[in-house]
């Protein structure tokens, strides 16, 4: 064993130590080692019956310990108790980036839901109609209306977050998002020409629904009055350049237009931050420096992306999209410069963010043979 | 202390009676719970972790046994007060429980509906 340097380690142990190192450095100093006794305690190495004690030390790690040893290390990671500073504010940073990533898509299906109830005087059907295969044995009857109504999670997937129910967002989250997913792998299927640009959204859709185990336990709660006015603010956000200028008989459909918002949403609160960062204010703090990094990484992924298939696939002759391609490459070009910024301040602040120890349980230890 | 979960509840309670290390605190919290809380390490650890830095529990000693380290966990005062609040409000809860089931039995209840006579059969009191 290593705790004493009594005899040899059993190849028990040398696997779990293995399975440790998934832990954070000063967690793994913290914690590691009475871990690593609980584990053998409780696999049965150590039994007076030498012959037990040498059959457990063969054994490998049971799937069930690791997971809880790899959930343990990701929740560590993302800022529970005893992380350090520095973890702690990477867990702030992906809270953050979940409630923004769900903030945009229940902005998103809000604000097509009210689109097509009040301007084209429908029911909500553009929510499930985003695959470009359409294969028939999927897209009809009940599962079409199921696939239609999934999005529609977002918004109280949304809600119950900033209400504190965790769990149930992340519930609701996860059968919002595992539609989109299938249309996606279809599409990719029946076109293999954009897998970038469906990859790149469905990476953007993943990520904050990942990013939700940051809210484990001891979690500081979201302030709801705070979100739910984003919220609205997102939801107007998306309506009015359709409300402005996009009615025409040639218009692009929401579900286009919704999608192109997301990366000038991301670089308008990067520049925002910015600000407000020079200035003192709150919206400026290191936290969201971070944050706005991965967001503004994500938009630049979806926009980039995208741009790249959306010239390579377009048609050669001049004509009225050219607008849209210039447009594009400025929004991508301004992304990349505001991600580039926004790295090099979150790095420094992280850099300055001096780790320390996890917290040890009381006061010292008193070793007793 | 925000909120203590099933876990966090039954690590407490394991360490009312006597400090105990790691595993201790598994295979009680089994016992006591009788096998409907089975605590995995990493679990336990997360839990343990939580606490500490709350100040509910602390560190009590360090024991060689079998040629590897075991470090021992004692209930704190406000541990012992958080059990304690947390007992309380679940007791309060089970009384509200037992309150209103009474105020409200289920119709019919009490005595099973009789079984529905076989497709076929001619009732008794019918045609003899």
């Amino acid at each position: 064993m290593t705790g004493t340097g009594a005899s040899e380690p059993t190849l028990l142990e040398i696997r779990y130590r293995r399975a440790l190192r998934m832990l954070p450095e000063d967690y793994r100093a913290a914690w590691g080692e009475d871990m690593v006794t609980s584990l053998l305690d409780a696999r049965g190495v150590g039994d007076p019956d030498p012959e037990q004690d040498e059959l457990a030390g063969l054994g490998k790690p049971g799937p069930a310990e690791v997971l809880s040893v790899l959930l343990l290390a990701v929740r560590a990671r993302l800022g529970a108790f005893g992380a350090s500073p520095r973890q702690a504010r990477w867990g702030e940073a992906a809270r953050r980036v979940a409630l923004v990533g769900l903030l945009v898509a229940a902005a998103d299906v809000l604000a097509r839901g009210i689109w097509e109830v009040a301007v084209l005087h429908d029911l909500p059907t553009s929510l499930g109609d985003a695959s470009i295969a359409n294969p028939d044995w999927l897209f009809a009857g009940p599962w079409r209306r199921l696939l239609a109504l999934a999005p529609a999670l977002w918004a109280p997937a949304f809600a119950a977050l900033v209400f504190g129910r965790r769990r149930t967002a992340a519930a609701l989250a996860v059968l919002a998002v595992l539609p989109e997913l299938l249309r996606t792998a279809l599409d990719i299927t029946g076109f293999p020409g954009i897998t970038g640009t469906l990859l790149a959204f469905q990476i953007a859709r993943l990520a904050p629904v990942v990013a939700l185990i940051a809210f484990h336990d001891g979690a500081p709660a979201p302030r709801p009055r705070s979100w739910l006015v984003a919220l609205a603010v997102a939801t107007a956000t998306l309506l009015l350049p359709a409300a402005l200028i996009d009615r025409g008989p040639g218009a692009l459909p929401p579900p286009t237009w919704m999608q192109l918002v997301f990366a000038d949403w991301a670089g308008v609160c990067a520049v925002v931050h910015l600000v407000a960062r020079r200035r003192g204010h709150r919206f400026g703090s290191a936290g969201w420096t971070l944050a706005l990094f991965v967001i503004t990484a994500l938009a630049l992924l979806q926009r980039g992306v995208s741009v790249a298939d959306y010239v390579r696939l377009s048609s050669p002759e001049p004509g009225g999209y050219r607008v849209f391609e210039v447009a594009a490459l400025v929004e991508t070009v301004v992304l990349a410069t505001v991600a580039v910024v926004l790295a090099t301040l979150a790095r420094d602040d992280l850099h300055e963010t001096r780790d320390s120890p996890a917290p040890m349980p009381g006061a010292g230890p008193s070793v007793t043979a | 202390m925000a909120t203590v979960t099933e876990p966090a509840f039954f690590v407490l309670l394991s360490l009312v009676d006597e400090p105990r290390h790691g595993y201790g605190i598994v295979g009680t919290v089994d016992d006591l719970s009788e096998g409907r809380v089975r605590l995995r390490v990493g679990t336990l650890y997360g839990v343990l972790d939580r606490l500490a830095a709350e100040g509910l529990v602390e560190h009590d000693r360090e024991e060689v046994a079998s040629g590897r380290l075991r470090r021992y966990y004692r209930l704190t005062d406000d541990g012992r007060g958080a059990l304690d609040a947390e007992a309380a409000r679940q007791a309060e809860n089970a009384r509200l429980a037992g309150v209103r089931l009474r105020a409200h039995p289920a119709p019919r209840a009490a005595s099973p509906p009789p079984p529905a006579p076989a497709r076929g059969v001619v009732a008794l009191g019918g045609q003899a």
